[in-house]
């Protein structure tokens, strides 16, 4: 303790700056008993330690009156003389008149002193200060930051800890609200849903007469109501990772994650190449693009892509992925001509049109921006399912509209639990898995002549979710 | 910038305004900058200004009385000369040569590779230039050059380390050691990927 005690001196100066001397003082000043405290408050040392203590609080405050002034060129004289006004409170209940007006020249002597430190600075400050930004324009900016520069850019100061998390928030909105991630209260009633907690008896409608109804199987046949007070549940989906390599056509190749979930099973996706967007693109005349069943049920004379769909070559399924009604996919057949596989070839190479980017972006801004994607996702073929890869492609009408249409390229039958563990089997067929089987990857009609992929899962369970 | 340059500039813009009306952009020392009505629409600022101008003068000729064809004023007093010039150098190219949307997030460091050639050497300017650039452009309200000057900033953040940033942006870190602790805390996730 008499260290301690000692180090208050002007040894105290140079020991402050480790913070670890601090913090052994502030143990220090804890531990004393409260009932010392009037017997020791009448000793020299003790208001010696204040006024050391007080100068030091001075010290720290006009550290940060500096830094303010440096980083904010508008209020930086209303800062100060704020801060300095705010000094001495503690000061004046336990100092006597004379130390108060010692410290109020020390002060004064700061106050003059600080336009010299600052003035080197001033000039780069006011005319190149990237906070003088709005809100809205440094937003603006991070959105066009990845995750990582994010991340160190939340680092640099508060004001862009606050702007960085606005940002990520912003951006991830569709998922978290998708998810019902943004609303506890939206949360929580999923969370009653799941176990089947009746809402019932909060509305004072409890029919069971045990005003308990957090049980399940609660069922007073007033359906209809609980409907009305239903939310969507969050879906958990898995969390690894998916590896495809070596496929013959490279757009497949990639990291997939899993992104949603159908009536099949769980989906997984990976964005096609930008380069890639819109390569393959169909001008179908006639087409009403409102309306699959108007393209199955009326198909255009010469029309390329009811030729391939009649002919069963490369499946087609319309707007949305793997609907029941759309997700069948016919192999039987699978198998025909080499000149019939020629001349539909021709069809998709007569299709294509470069990528003319309009001036905001062209088909970018047609199609809403949306990128296009690799699947990989279940679907039934006859009474099977099967693991299925395609790929999304833009489809433009003459009249100019743009939409989206799956080509498959590549299946595998399912993954057993007696060749994979249990968890990977929610996952796609591994490779791995499958040649224990003789099997692996196969291409469909379409993609004859194009090599498989390999399909891995990686990363390990315990990650951050 | 000089009234001479912005005279020049006035006189350069003015011949390619005989086709259409022209209005003239007045900055904040007063220079006059007259521009095709086609250029000055870029800005929906000028063109909401432009509107408001044609409800008041729903009832007025479009000649004075002496019959000279009549030149509206929009004053810019946020928008000094030197900025105002690159402001109208932007959108004249840009009705020539529409710049092509930038990705979000980028995808390089060179402002090259996301767009075209002429707009990554237009916002190869100095800092300060720059930050005056994006406060016009929001001000004016000019989505692409709005776009161009933000994605530039964002292109001089990428890849850099907090303290780099820091240094490149001038900004003083008003942390303390254990806020900043915290918040590295939070992303340490990130740190270790």
């Amino acid at each position: 303790m008499k260290d301690i005690i000692s180090s208050t001196g002007p040894v105290m100066d140079q020991r402050c700056e480790s913070s670890c001397v601090l913090e052994k003082c502030g143990r220090w000043l804890l531990s004393i008993p409260r009932d010392d405290i009037t017997v020791l408050s009448q000793t020299v040392e003790f208001k010696e330690f204040l006024s050391a203590f007080e100068d030091l609080g001075q010290a720290h405050r006009r550290v940060i009156v500096n830094t303010n002034r440096f980083g904010s060129n508008g209020n930086s004289k209303s800062n100060e003389s704020h801060a300095l006004a705010n000094r001495g409170s503690l000061r004046d209940v336990l100092l006597g008149t004379d130390h108060k007006k010692a410290l109020q020249r020390r002060e004064q002597l700061h106050v003059q002193a600080l336009p010299r430190i600052n003035n080197p600075n001033k000039s780069r400050t006011n005319s190149n200060n990237f906070l003088r930004f709005t809100d809205d324009v440094l937003l603006r900016i991070f959105e066009f930051l990845r995750c990582r520069s994010l991340i160190q850019t939340s680092y640099t100061c508060s004001r862009f800890y606050q702007l960085a998390r606005e940002s990520a928030a912003q951006r991830t909105y569709d998922i978290a609200h998708a998810r019902q991630l943004g609303n506890n209260f939206l949360l929580l009633r999923a969370r009653e849903q799941i176990y089947y907690v009746d809402d019932r008896d909060e509305r004072g409608d409890d029919t069971t007469g045990t005003g308990n109804n957090e049980m399940i199987g609660i069922d007073n046949g007033d359906v209809a109501s609980d409907i009305n007070f239903h939310v969507p549940v969050p879906t958990l989906l898995p969390g690894r990772r998916v590896l495809v390599e070596n496929a013959g056509d490279p757009d497949f190749n990639g990291v997939y994650h899993c992104t949603d979930a159908n009536g099949n099973g769980f989906v997984f996706t990976k964005p096609r190449l930008t380069s890639n967007r819109a390569s393959l693109r169909l001008q179908v005349q006639h087409m009403a693009l409102d309306d699959d069943d108007e393209i199955n049920n009326n198909p255009p004379p010469n029309d390329p892509l009811q030729q391939m769909d009649r002919d069963g070559d490369i499946p087609i399924v319309g707007g949305h992925l793997m609907n029941d009604d759309d997700n069948n996919i016919d192999n039987d057949n699978q198998f025909q001509p080499q000149h019939q596989r020629q001349q539909q070839e021709e069809h998709w190479q007569r299709a294509m049109i470069p990528n003319n980017s309009g001036r905001f972006g062209g088909e970018s801004a047609q199609t809403g921006g949306q990128p296009l994607r690799c699947i990989i996702a279940k679907a039934y073929s006859n009474n099977d399912v099967l693991w299925y890869m395609s790929k999304e492609v833009e489809i433009i009408s003459l009249c100019g509209a743009v939409r989206k249409k799956n080509i498959y390229s590549f299946y595998a039958p399912l993954t057993l639990s007696g060749n994979a563990h249990l968890e990977l089997c929610t996952y796609p067929s591994q490779t791995s898995a499958l040649v224990r089987q003789n099997q692996s990857w196969r291409v469909l009609r379409g993609t004859i002549g194009i090599q498989p992929p390999t399909m891995e899962v990686i990363d390990q369970d315990d990650l951050p979710p | 910038m000089d009234v001479e340059d912005s005279k020049e500039t006035a006189a350069s813009t003015a011949d390619t305004s005989s086709s259409g009306v022209t209005i003239q952009l007045i900055s904040k020392e007063g220079d006059k900058f007259p521009v095709p009505i086609t250029v000055s629409n870029m800005s929906e600022l000028v063109k909401s200004m432009m509107d408001d101008k044609d409800d008041d003068d729903d009832d007025d000729d479009d000649e004075d009385d002496d019959g000279k064809e009549k030149i509206t004023e929009i004053p810019l007093p946020n928008v000094k000369s030197e900025v105002l010039k690159k402001v109208i150098e932007f959108c004249e190219h840009h009705l020539a040569e529409p710049m092509t949307e930038i990705e979000k997030p980028l995808k390089s460091q060179n402002m090259a590779d996301v767009v075209q050639k002429w707009y990554a050497d237009f916002v190869d300017l100095e800092q300060v230039l720059l930050f005056e650039l994006i406060l016009a452009a929001n001000y004016m309200d000019i989505k692409p050059l709005l776009d161009l000057t933000c994605a530039t900033v964002a292109s001089m953040i990428k890849g850099k380390t907090p303290d780099e940033i820091r240094a490149t942006f001038n900004i003083t870190n008003d942390f303390s050691p254990e806020e900043e602790a915290q918040v590295r805390e939070e992303n340490k996730w990130c740190e270790e990927a």
